[in-house]
Order: structure tokens, then sequence, then C-alpha cells
């Protein structure tokens, strides 16, 4: 069945936009074609599923009211009465103060402007319940989802080397054999899956693997990379690309004052 | 700053609309203090603490926001009250699924008169998993494009919203994520027990 076929007139239908002489055709289409009434039903879960990210963002939304509430209900700090020891005192706990505040910013960067913290602030390993698209027994890819699930890389790895580009799950194959490298440490073989996966142009997992290969060039510190930067240019770039914001903040924060204060010091 | 005063009718038209005018509605009936401080002292007394308190005053929100837009609230109570009893409705229903008393299934509401029954969908929490999952499927991208449609954004709003170039650059990828969020769904292998329900 081609949902574009009906997706225009089952969402006036659904709506309630359709101009009531169309809608009793529809109704009566309804009945005699099965293709019809698949779309339909399919448009009104959407709805639901769709529901779901609303009341997921409202909820989101409350809990940041309530925070900034109880912030707002915290006694403030009162302040202290001035100290009146000796100048020279003051001047040398001012100057420590200073040294220490010195150390803990490079701390500080490092902790949420190295690769590595803005790797983990990133990535997102691939959650086991959006892996399968297909009954078990069917998926030929099950058994590597399986090692994924159960966090054997290494089994994982294996498992999506060996499904070759003939095979028709390939791009997504590669896709996962990028995720298990990466998070086993092997980078090279990583972004040559991610490449790989991001050739064959599958609409569902082009632009993840994209951003996970950028993640696999920031975790293995490999952010001079050419490759890195055209992509990450054209991902910032892109206004319908799904990574864009990600992409823009990431952009920002290798830019970041604190991430060349922390390289200067090392 | 003074916040702006709504009427019972404001509220509702504000929330129906969607769009920007909503969050301002609902901003502005979460900050009733009295209606918090109420739910909160039921649900106290109802075996439950400060944060299952507050917890049912969000599900309550929202549930009364989808509520509003979807029409089911009529307008036969005052949006405050209304508000209430679903807050009270779900930690009630919460408590029986909890099984904390042997006769909480049998109990009433409360002890408080009763003057409307709120309407409230109960999805389970598998069907809620399976549902998320569909929707994490999807580029985030798409997911808030769809949402702000769902909210009855125009594509103007939309498009200034997530910086596309035009309002015609917005609907066609609004266009393009829902048929990819169907197709997403038609693939799943839940979807028949999904429709079945």
């Amino acid at each position: 069945m081609d949902l574009e076929l009906y997706m225009e007139r089952v969402e006036q239908y659904a709506q309630g936009t359709m101009p009531a002489a169309d809608r009793a055709v529809f109704e009566a289409e309804l009945t005699a074609n099965p293709d019809l009434r698949e779309a339909l039903d399919l448009y009104r879960l959407g709805q639901e599923v769709i529901e779901q990210g609303v009341e997921a963002q409202l909820r989101s939304q409350l809990q940041g009211w309530a925070k900034s509430e109880s912030e707002t209900a915290a006694p403030t700090m009162t302040a202290g009465r001035v100290n009146t020891r000796a100048l020279w005192i003051r001047l040398a706990a001012a100057a420590s103060v200073l040294l220490i505040l010195g150390w803990f910013s490079v701390q500080w960067a490092g902790e949420r402007y190295s690769d590595e913290a803005l790797f983990s602030a990133q990535y997102e390993s691939p959650e086991a319940g959006t892996f399968r698209s297909g009954t078990a027994m069917e998926n030929p890819l099950e058994p590597g989802f399986k090692a994924l699930e159960d966090s054997r890389l290494q089994a994982a790895e294996d498992f999506f080397k060996n499904i070759s580009p003939e095979q028709e799950r390939f791009a997504e194959a590669q896709y996962y054999l990028g995720h298990a490298a990466m998070q086993l440490g092997h980078y090279t073989l990583a972004i040559d899956a991610f490449k790989s996966c991001i050739q064959r142009n599958e609409v569902k997992f082009k632009e993840k693997a994209e951003w996970n290969l950028l993640l696999t060039y920031v975790a293995a510190g490999q952010t001079n990379n050419p490759d890195f930067r055209n992509l990450l240019d054209t991902m910032r770039n892109d206004n319908g690309h799904s990574y864009q914001r990600e992409a823009t903040q990431l952009h920002k924060k290798l830019g970041s004052f604190w991430r060349g204060m922390m390289n200067d010091e090392r | 700053m003074k916040k702006p005063d709504f009427t019972d009718e404001q509220l509702v038209d504000a929330i129906s609309a969607g769009g920007p005018g909503r969050e301002s509605a609902l901003k502005a009936i979460y900050e009733d203090g009295d209606l918090k401080r109420m739910v909160a002292a039921f649900v106290r007394n109802h075996q439950g603490n400060a944060t299952d308190g507050q917890d049912m005053f969000h599900e309550g929100m929202i549930v009364l926001d989808r509520n509003i837009r979807e029409g089911k609230f009529r307008g036969e109570a005052p949006v405050k009250g209304y508000l209430y009893s679903i807050c009270r409705f779900l930690w009630m229903n919460q408590l029986r699924k909890q099984a904390h008393t042997s006769s909480v299934a049998e109990m009433p509401l409360s002890n408080e008169p009763d003057t409307l029954t709120p309407e409230v969908t109960l999805v389970t929490e598998e069907r809620k998993t399976v549902l998320n999952r569909l929707l994490q499927e999807l580029g985030e991208r798409c997911q808030q494009i769809l949402e702000l449609w769902k909210l009855s954004y125009s594509m103007e709003e939309i498009a200034v919203s997530l910086g596309f170039s035009s309002s015609d650059m917005a609907r066609k990828a609004k266009y393009r994520c829902h048929v990819s969020l169907l197709e997403i769904i038609r693939k799943n292998p839940h979807v028949e027990q999904l429709l079945s329900n």
C-alpha cells in the first residue's frame, strides 16, 4: 500500500476539514477499500504517537516550572559582615583564591570540554527497543541485536562485520557495527562502518549515522580531521537535518573559550 | 510584572487554539498555589507524600491539556475544579493499581462532594512504551515538527521556531516526517496489537 496516495484525504477526514459531500464518498470508499482503511488506522495511531511526544514535552516543561519555583522559594544568602583584618592578609587570601579558582577552572573545563566529556555528554547507545523492525524469527540481524542488548560488544561487532554488502540489511548492520566498534574504542572500524552506512543513503539511518560518525571522531580525538570539520559544517548548515541543533551545539563547544583554555594548559 | 489574569473561557480558548498562547494559559493554571496545595493535601491524606502530590498535579495538568485540546472538557465545571477532580482520580487509580490497601478499590474518590467525573483516558504503561519507541525512531527534528503541528502551530510559526526558510519548506518537512512516522508504525511488529486495542 502506498501511503502517500491516501495521506492528504485521510488527514482531511481525520482532522474534520473534509467537505461534507467528500466525507460521504470517503466513508463509502472506506468500506470497500482495505488500503484506505489501513491508512486511516495508521494515521490515527500516528496521532497517538505524536501525542506521547506532546505529553513528554509538557511533563518536562512542568518539571522546569517546579524547579524554578523551588529555587525562588529557597532562602537567599545574606551578606556577611566585612572582615577588618590587615590588608596584606586579605590580599594573600585573594591571591590564594585566584590560584585555586584558576586550578579549578582548568579542571572544570577538562570535565566539560575535553573530547571525552563532549563525547560522553552527547552519545546515546541505541536502545534495545529500537533495534528491531521485524519479528525476531525473520530478522537476520537478531543475533547482533541480542549481543548489543546484552552488552556483548565484541560479539556484536564480530556479527555485524560479517554481514556482506549484498545482504538486504547491510546499511542497518553497518550502523550497529559502528556503535559496537565505537563503544569498544575501535574508532577506525567505527568510522568506516558509519561512512559505509551513510553511503547507502537509507533515510532511516543516514542522519543518525552522520551524527554518530561525528561523535566517533570526537571520541577518537580527531576533531581537526578535515572529514570531521566538513561533515560538522554541512550538518549545522542544513536546516532540514535531524541533528542540526546538536551539530551547532557541538561546533559551539569546540570553539569555546573554556576548551581553548584547557588546551592552552596542556 | 503582573501576570495576565485569565477567565475560564480564555484559558480554554488559549489551550484549544494551541500555539504560543497555550503555554501562557497552562503556566497561569500551574501558578495557582491554592490548587497545588489542595492536590498535595488530598494525596497526603491518601497515603502519599509531597513528591507524589507534585507528580499528580503534573499528570493532572497533562490530562487537562489533552482533554481541552480534544474537546472533552465541556465547561460544566470551573477549569481548576476539573483539574482537581482529575488529580484525585489519577491518584486513586494509582493507589488501586499499587494495591496499597485492600479496600481502596471500593473507596469513593473522596469525602468531598464530587460534582463531576473527569473523562480520563488511561493508557497502559506497555502501550506508552511502544508508542514512545516508535516516536524515538523518528529523528528529533521530525518529532519537534510533528509536535508543534499537533499543537496547532501554523506553518509560519513552525518555520520561525525551527529555522526553516519559509512556511512552504516547513509544510514539506511536516509532510515528509508524517509519512515517515506512519511507515515506521506500519513496519513495527506490534502494529496489529496496537491497532486492535
